[in-house]
């Protein structure tokens, strides 16, 4: 799956002839797109091009800051790398002292050479210690520095999460977001840990392994042990074109079997209720031959790069044999030095081998560091003094009188317009209910008063006569009380769910939200009553238990304002009389507005809303709306129906 | 291992006791190895390539010390330098020969390997994914459709790694190990002793890096999961922690988890920065060792240069396969828990065929239930003692309120769920002697959800089954739904996405009329949709459903007035129970249940 992502528009215009793709890729570097492709297929192209250069820009930014901001590291780093580097040529030249010495060793001369080749040997030691040192360093300071990026990172994203509004997460799926903070953020830490490090640590060693070669044994024999590596270089560059293409087919392939499973899976009623579990087991087959083709292509192609690759490098060691060997043999290089330039060929290859996996490295941190930044620049699309000033004149704590006047709202991933002209009062200190079909928007009206998704311009939701787009955010929302409909609780202790504020609230007042929310009971039923934990790690609650801490949640926030949405559906009709009578001395002074589907619920409350088709359907007492005959009354006797008890089957 | 089914990866090794690991490992290795079986040949054969390749590779530093020696016997003699130069040249093309018989042999190795590794993995997937196809209903009730493609598509790639990387490559490093010992102390007996003499010094450092370095790995995996587990709690919650103002307190716990991962991660630096040079170290002591030794040796004369040289080379080939064998050891957990999940699923028992299965045959179309209990679970009755009878041709639709069983019904005429007390009968004959493939082949059903597959609209409608487009086409204007097709760019062939988002509700609906149609079933099982479409629509899909249900039984799931009244028979299902039962008339007659419920949607 990840395939499909990764590399995705490199080549936007790769099946555009020569001529169009010079022209466009143009347009993209001007960053305007001409009016007469506005719209049109190759102007949303170039628009995606111009983005997907915008966002590489803003990678490139924040790639440059941190490397900025860890100067030191990065000095560290380098200088250790030189210094293992250094270290790991004096390898060669001792053994080669070494050789050299023995070779040429003069009759009588034993015990010295002896004594020599003692040091020489515990000098070998000593580097080699020297260079567990030094490599230590090189990885604690560029390794160190990437873990860093990618916490640093991941806080950034993390933030940038908590300014977004719902509709950013209505675009993205949550499966799509945890992508980046694991598999891209893991992408730029291999680029620039492994990706820098390789870098840096292969263009010092082969500078100083070609100074050293040139300099110390011999220039001919440089020249020509070098002939192999741009075939090298050539095959590498080459094959990995191929390599790239070859296995983006297997992971397309890899993408489309998941994909038919899991259709497959998802569809299982109908395929079990339609007998096609025989076809369904050749098309998976068919798909399933498809990747495996592809991946016998790869490695056919693997299978002739990688040997070819070591045969390329044998041939450079052929060299040092037949060229080393009869300069060797001529006087001009020694034998130590013909031993040396053995080893060197060996570290010089290990660079060169490296540079697919790197390229590999580079590309995909590039593309993954253009994503994250995408996130990390989205703008927040509501805060305070979006539009136009934010009043600094307004309490902090409100009264909770409402007016709605002609709102209209459309989620911006919908093509409906949920409201089309809604207007209505509540007073300060009302029990207000809202009822209507799912997707009727009686949510909606929710999250509109808190500002989780904003009204489309200043002047449709009042509270004490105050634009709530001129509220700050903090205070309007410091001033409602919010019980959600999906009884979402964090996986934390008790307390920490009912006392869910920055400030927090002392142990008592939780106690008493949750005596009045009549979960108390059930609390202290556990072990380590408040302190219980929920979630997957904890205990599991009943969604009744659940929606009764939800409650407290909102109580103790003692706000003007409380929220009820479709909260009671869980609780049984008993200990829903229990909350409602609770409710009934908090809600007092208080502005209240109940979401539900029961009538039980909302039977007494001040005045009932009635929302069909992005208008107030009907508007008034449950009595009023009962005498009124309409859709609330419908309701009403569906429900009534529901409640009849009838014994047995009753044939008629 | 029973008990290790899908929970399994949460649990961490470390919390299975050592001797039932142990057991594990075993039977685990021989059913992981048991997919290779078949191909042990191709398996074969790659292994006795890769020796053949490891043998050369074992004769590459012997010929270069050839070589050092002759340099050094020329320098020796200058007299006899031609014969050293040809002697040269002569091991040049040894090398030379020894470098293109292993480009051969790795050329076939490594494709003989990857693709049977690849074959392999295929033939398992297939096997997995017909399994799964006939497991029962209750099987994609509990398990999450995720964990599913899990199965099928990723553990089996996690095992191909284990034949890839480390079937042969195990015994290529064996081989490696001992062809190395062999040859180092044929060379040089008190040379070869020297080498050894790291090994304990090796072997210990090895140990003890993969002890720490995997107890670390765990650790970061499960920081890393608990990161993972805060994300998708944070994004699901995102609209709670706005509405309570928790922006500030969440950057800050968000920041300690992230710590924790960063904090675990700088130790795995540690560890590595250390055990990889330290191998080095070692390394370094041995080729210290062997030229301290190997000096006085040549000194004396006992050896040559050449002979040194080999014994530096052979010791690195020597401590190769050791590491080697370390970081396999991670492949092969991680394929044996992948392993393990595999075997699990493989191991659910399949729908069942009765084994004194009647042959229906031509089936009339008679449904009958007779005392039907059933719950989803435990005494959780949702149908309590229901009893009606459906004559062949007969039209009956089911009313009642949310939550009153109606869809359990149609369930288990298509055996999806078995009942617990009582009898359903399909033409007289018990559903517990029925194939219910072939009852479902005998079952046309609508359900309130339409499914779509990624492809076409003819596709959709006729499915994978072998009916001509003329048929399809048939179907699709007998129940409307060509009304909207032949308004498509491309009719027929008009592709359709998998959410079928391109299609609207009601057009969705009639498509499903005709993929019903078209299979010409004896029986129908419709749950009519609820959501509300526009009143033209709305005369379609009605007109579409009468003509769909002409001439065959008919259970319906009624939601519209019209579908109500032109049925022969209504039941009101209340609570598990036929309160009612009669035609339009008799039940306004009797004035209760569903005469209220009339007259609510009436008025």
């Amino acid at each position: 799956m990840s395939g499909r992502r990764e590399g995705s528009n490199t080549k936007p215009f790769k099946n555009h002839d020569r001529k169009t793709r010079k022209l466009y890729k143009k347009i993209v570097r001007s960053g305007v797109v001409p009016e007469e492709l506005l719209g049109t297929k190759d102007g949303i192209l170039i628009q995606e091009a111009i983005k997907q250069k915008e966002m590489m820009k803003d990678g490139w930014g924040l790639f440059k800051d941190f490397i900025k901001s860890k100067k030191a590291r990065y000095a560290g780093g380098i200088l250790a790398t030189i210094t293992v580097n250094l270290l790991a040529i004096v390898t060669p030249i001792v053994i080669s002292e070494i050789v050299d010495m023995i070779n040429n060793i003069a009759p009588g001369n034993e015990t010295t050479v002896i004594d020599r080749l003692m040091v020489l040997c515990l000098i070998l030691v000593a580097v080699a210690v020297a260079s567990l040192v030094s490599t230590f360093f090189v990885r604690y300071f560029i390794l160190g520095a990437s873990l860093l990026m990618e916490y640093s990172m991941r806080q950034r994203m993390f933030n940038k999460l908590l300014d977004l509004s719902l509709n950013y997460f209505n675009k993205k799926s949550a499966g799509e977001i945890m992508a980046l903070s694991t598999n891209d953020l893991s992408a730029l830490r291999m680029a620039i840990g492994r990706g820098i490090m390789i870098t840096t640590n292969s263009l010092v060693l082969l500078a100083s392994g070609f100074i050293y070669l040139t300099v110390k044994i011999s220039l001919p024999l440089t020249i020509a042990l070098m002939i192999p590596f741009p075939f090298i270089i050539l095959l590498i560059t080459r094959f990995s074109v191929f390599i790239h293409a070859r296995f983006k087919k297997v992971q397309e392939t890899f993408a489309d079997l998941s994909a038919k499973t899991e259709e497959n899976i998802s569809g299982i009623r109908i395929i079990k209720s339609f007998v096609q579990e025989e076809n369904e087991k050749e098309n998976f087959a068919r798909i399933n031959n498809a990747n495996y083709e592809a991946s016998i292509n790869l490695a056919r192609i693997n299978a002739i790069f990688h040997p070819s690759l070591t045969f390329m490098s044998t041939m450079a060691y052929m060299i040092v044999l037949i060229v080393g060997g009869l300069f060797a043999m001529n006087g001009s290089i020694t034998l130590g030095e013909f031993i040396a330039s053995n080893s060197f060929i060996g570290m010089l290859l290990g660079p060169v081998r490296f540079i697919g996996m790197l390229i590999g490295h580079l590309q995909r941190g590039r593309v993954s560091l253009a994503r994250i930044s995408e996130l990390i620049f989205e703008k927040a699309d509501i805060f305070d003094g979006k539009f136009g000033t934010t009043k600094n004149d307004i309490p902090e704590r409100l009264n909770g009188d409402i007016r709605i006047r002609n709102l209209k709202f459309r989620y911006s991933n919908k093509d409906e317009e949920i409201f089309r002209g809604v207007s209505t009062n509540i007073q300060a200190g009302q029990t207000v209910a809202i009822v209507g079909e799912v997707g009727s928007g009686k949510t909606t009206i929710a999250n509109l008063l808190m500002r989780i998704f904003d009204v489309e311009g200043p002047g449709m939701i009042e509270i004490d006569g105050f634009d709530i787009t001129d509220i700050p955010l903090k205070t309007l929302r410091d001033n409602i009380g919010y019980v959600p409909q999906d009884n979402f609780l964090f996986s934390d202790t008790i307390a920490y769910n009912i006392g869910f504020s920055e400030d927090g609230y002392s142990m008592e007042l939780i106690e008493e939200a949750a005596k009045k929310s009549r979960v108390y009971g059930n609390i202290i039923e556990f072990p380590d009553k408040f302190n219980t934990m929920l979630g997957e790690k904890g205990v599991n609650l009943s969604g009744g238990q659940k929606q009764r801490i939800c409650i407290a949640r909102a109580l103790i926030k003692n706000s003007p304002i409380l929220i009820l949405d479709d909260c009671l559906s869980s609780v049984d009709v008993e200990t829903e009389k229990e909350i409602l009578s609770n409710l009934r001395d908090v809600r007092e002074g208080r502005t209240c507005i109940i979401i539900s589907h029961r009538v039980s619920t909302i039977k007494d409350s001040d005045k009932i809303i009635v929302l069909k088709d992005g208008l107030i359907a009907e508007e008034g007492s449950h009595d009023e709306l009962v005498s009124l005959g309409g859709i609330y009354d419908r309701m009403y006797r569906m429900q009534l129906i529901e409640e009849m008890e009838i014994n047995g089957g009753e044939a008629v | 291992m029973s008990g290790m089914g899908r929970g399994y990866g949460r649990r961490s090794l470390d919390q299975v006791s050592s001797d039932e690991k142990k057991k594990l490992d075993k039977n685990a290795l021989k059913k992981l190895l048991r997919h290779a079986v078949p191909f042990w040949k191709h398996f074969l054969l790659a292994l006795i390539l890769v020796l053949a390749l490891t043998g050369a590779e074992i004769i590459r530093p012997y010929i270069m010390g050839t070589v050092i020696d002759n340099i050094k016997l020329a320098t020796d003699d200058p007299a006899g330098l031609l014969g050293y130069r040809k002697e040269i040249w002569l091991l040049g093309g040894a090398f030379m020969g020894l470098a293109i018989l292993q480009l051969v042999l790795s050329y076939f190795s490594t494709y003989i390997l990857q693709a049977t590794s690849a074959k392999v993995v295929m033939r398992l997937r297939n096997k997995l994914f017909k399994h799964v196809q006939d497991l029962p209903f209750t099987f994609f009730d509990k398990t999450a459709v995720g964990s599913i493609v899990t199965r099928i598509c990723n553990d089996t790639n996690t095992i191909s790694e284990m034949y890839t990387g480390v079937l042969v490559n195990f015994f290529r490093d064996m081989f490696e190990m001992t062809g190395v010992i062999i040859v180092m102390f044929l060379l040089n007996v008190k040379l070869a002793l020297t080498v050894m003499a790291v090994l304990p010094l090796m072997a210990f450092a090895a140990i003890m890096f993969r002890t720490k370095a995997r107890k670390t790995f765990t650790r970061i995996r499960a920081r890393l999961s608990a990161i993972n587990i805060f994300l998708s709690e944070h994004i699901a919650g995102m609209k709670i922690i706005q509405a309570f103002n928790m922006q500030n307190a969440k950057k800050g716990e968000f920041e300690n988890v992230n710590r924790e991962y960063l904090d675990e991660n700088n130790k795995m630096i540690v560890i590595f920065g250390i055990f990889r040079p330290f191998m080095e170290v070692v390394s370094a002591i041995a080729t210290a060792l062997i030229l301290w030794v190997g000096g006085n040796n040549i000194i004396e004369g006992a050896i040559s240069f050449g002979t040194v040289y080999m014994f530096i080379n052979y010791a690195g080939k020597f401590f190769h396969p050791i590491m080697n064998l370390t970081e396999m050891y991670n492949t092969v957990q991680s394929s044996l828990v992948s392993s393990d999940r595999i075997e699990t699923l493989l191991k659910r028992q399949p729908e069942e065929v009765p084994e004194d299965a009647v042959e229906l045959g031509d089936i009339k179309g008679e449904i009958e239930f007779r005392n039907v209990w059933f719950a989803y679970v435990g005494e959780n009755w949702v149908l309590k003692d229901v009893s009606f009878k459906v004559k062949p041709g007969e039209k009956v639709a089911i009313v009642g309120t949310t939550g009153a069983g109606k869809t359990t019904i149609i369930s288990l005429i298509l055996g999806f769920y078995k009942h617990q007390k009582g009898e359903i009968l399909i033409d007289g004959v018990p559903l517990s002697k029925i194939n219910m493939k072939e009852l479902r082949k005998a079952v046309g059903t609508v359900r309130q959800d339409v499914f779509l597959f990624q492809g076409d609209i003819e596709t959709n409608i006729r499915l994978y089954n072998d009916i001509s487009r003329e048929k399809v086409i048939e179907a699709a204007q007998t129940v409307n739904a060509s009304k909207f097709i032949d308004l498509l760019p491309d009719k027929y062939e008009e592709p359709v996405n998998q959410r079928g988002t391109t299609l609207s509700e009601g057009q969705r609906q009639l498509l499903s009329f005709a993929r019903a149609l078209v299979m010409d079933p004896k029986i129908l099982v419709l749950d009519e949709a609820t959501s509300s479409v526009d009143a033209n629509t709305e005369a379609l899909i009605q007109d579409g459903m009468e003509k769909l249900m002409e001439g065959r039984t008919s259970i319906t799931i009624a939601h519209r007035l019209s579908t109500i009244k032109n049925s022969d028979r209504i039941m009101f299902l209340h609570h598990g129970r036929v309160a009612e039962s009669g035609s339009h008339a008799e039940l306004m007659e009797h004035g209760k249940l569903y005469y209220e419920l009339y007259s609510i949607q009436y008025s």
